[in-house]
């Protein structure tokens, strides 16, 4: 099976705020990501992304596996993932490069990994399992990080090119994420984008971040993208062809309207490629 | 080299210790911060969206930091966010600046019951055609089944009284604010045809009949435990209602040792 199904146009993260009007309006959206956790279980939101999905390409993204955790993989939480995928049939599934718990708690934040053999080694197992689990390839999105170990080996580029390379996974590749920590890390977001072979590469994110009081972004998901984004989205479809490509909005959710006028500048980008090419 | 279990668990204790940080990450160590507020706040977070009438019970002030204790003092399980939350009613019950509000961990334990209700797995319904199929040996031998969205619970207070006064005046179970010395209340919490979250108060029979349901006891002995508590329970009109209410989603025939 292929990384992903979705079309290469601008989609729209689904909150459940907006549901509603979704289902009663038909809005022009190419297509919807929602957070899967949110439809684990059954009841009323499932009900309605059953009905969203008869008409939009839906793609389910993980925020809660914890992939890269030095625990056992929670077997429960991976049976939810297989009834979800089953009731929605999704074009695209999706987790992070991160781990989220210890044995005895667990953070439920997207924690960064360090970029060592080890942690490799660990991701690509673990990748492994979770394609086999669930019966086909996932994308692994690259994080925005607020720290870098100390005993990092491995840039980050490198680091998802070569877990895409031995696990077979797809890369979601989160424009603001990259963009967050070259600020904050210094890390160089063009060579990341470099460093990632462009056929994995099957979904992109944009976001907008917010600036904490002492300087450092946090990628929040509470701001319109800003124009260094849109201007390092421009560079990753020049390096890597027309893409699937997401805005993400979870805090300070305007109106949908307002998410429907960003993601038509997101389409205007991808228009833009097929003029130039 | 350091596994990185090692540095999973030295990460952990740099959210709260600098020097761990520094260690860890260099000049990069303050962004460690970031992190140590969105642990907790995730936690608050999901507090808030489980436990709304305790948090209109107690106002937003008083609720963030009961529930930021309660983020400090019990670790979350499970990467579902959703499924945070089952130990705060016991944790309000103890919370010393709550006391003066002995009925709130009953309210907190209603919503919970609520909160499961409304993620719980859906479950198809159950044509009660398919009962008169059964003879009358099979009938007292059979055991109800409640939907996975089913809650039972009895409380001193009025408990789902006061969830309902929380409730848009339009919804079907909103009712006027409780007097907290009207008494206790045996409380039905469920999902309905239409996936609404749903509580009403139970009669002593209903509850013994429900109860004994949800403990896998034939209908003979839940009918035995109904009529004990009142002996005009309406078996018939009771049962039509429940399955029509999706709160009795199936049965089973017991199996004769």
């Amino acid at each position: 099976m292929s990384l992903t199904t979705l079309p290469c146009a601008a989609g729209i993260g689904l909150r459940p705020p907006h549901l509603r009007q979704v289902l009663d309006e038909c809005p022009a959206a190419a297509w919807f990501e929602v957070h899967a956790e949110n439809y684990f279980g059954g009841g009323a939101s499932l009900a309605a992304l059953e009905k969203v999905r008869v008409d939009y390409p839906i793609s389910l993204h993980g925020v809660g596996l914890g992939l890269g955790s030095a625990t056992p993989l929670d077997a429960a939480h991976l049976a939810q993932w297989q009834t979800l995928i089953e009731r929605i049939e999704p074009a695209a599934i999706s987790e992070h490069l991160c781990w989220s718990a210890l044995e005895d708690e667990t953070l439920n934040d997207l924690l960064p990994l360090p970029y060592t053999e080890d942690a490799l080694d660990w991701m690509v197992a673990r990748v492994e399992v979770v394609q086999d689990i669930l019966g086909r390839r996932i994308l692994i999105e690259n994080l925005s990080s607020y720290v870098r170990f100390n005993v990092d080996a491995i840039p980050e580029g490198e680091f998802l090119a070569e877990l895409a390379r031995r696990s077979g996974c797809g890369l979601l590749v989160d424009i603001n994420n990259l963009y967050v920590n070259q600020h904050n890390l210094g890390r160089d977001a063009r060579a990341a984008l470099d460093a990632l072979p462009a056929d994995a590469v099957a979904e992109l994110h944009i976001a907008g971040f917010e600036v904490r009081e002492d300087g450092l972004w946090l990628d929040s998901h509470g701001a319109p993208v800003c124009e260094g984004v849109w201007a390092l989205l421009d560079d990753a479809l020049a390096r890597f062809g027309a893409r699937p490509v997401l805005l993400e909005r979870d805090r300070n959710l305007p109106e949908f309207d307002a998410l429907l006028r960003e993601a038509a500048q997101a389409q205007a980008a991808l228009d833009a490629l097929k003029v130039a090419s | 080299m350091r596994s990185l279990a090692m540095l999973q668990r030295a990460f952990r204790e740099a959210t709260h210790s600098p020097a761990q940080a520094a260690r860890l990450f260099g000049e990069t160590a303050s962004g460690i911060s970031a992190y140590a507020n969105n642990i907790l706040f995730n936690r608050v977070d999901a507090l808030a969206e489980a436990f709304p009438v305790v948090k209109q019970l107690v106002g937003d002030e008083f609720f963030n930091a009961m529930a930021l204790a309660a983020a400090k003092a019990q670790p979350s399980q499970s990467g579902n966010l959703n499924l945070y939350g089952a130990g705060f009613a016991a944790f309000v019950a103890d919370f010393p600046p709550a006391q003066s509000l002995p009925y709130l961990a009953d309210a907190a334990r209603v919503d919970w019951l609520g909160h499961c209700a409304y993620y719980a797995v859906d479950h198809a319904p159950f044509d009660p055609a398919r009962l008169a199929t059964l003879d009358a040996d099979a009938q007292s031998a059979l055991c109800f089944e409640l939907g996975p969205a089913v809650g039972l619970m009895t409380s001193a207070w009025p408990v789902a009284s006061l969830w309902r006064a929380h409730q848009p005046e339009d919804s079907p179970d909103y009712n006027d604010f409780p007097s907290p010395d009207q008494g206790g209340e045996r409380v039905l919490v469920w999902r309905d045809a239409r996936r609404r979250v749903r509580v009403m108060r139970l009669l002593p029979a209903e509850f013994a009949f429900l109860d004994a349901c949800q403990r896998q006891q034939p209908l003979t002995e839940a009918l035995e435990c109904a009529l004990d508590a009142d002996m005009d329970f309406d078996l018939g009109l009771s049962l039509q209602r429940w399955i029509n209410d999706q709160v009795i989603v199936n049965y089973h025939e017991r199996v004769t040792p």
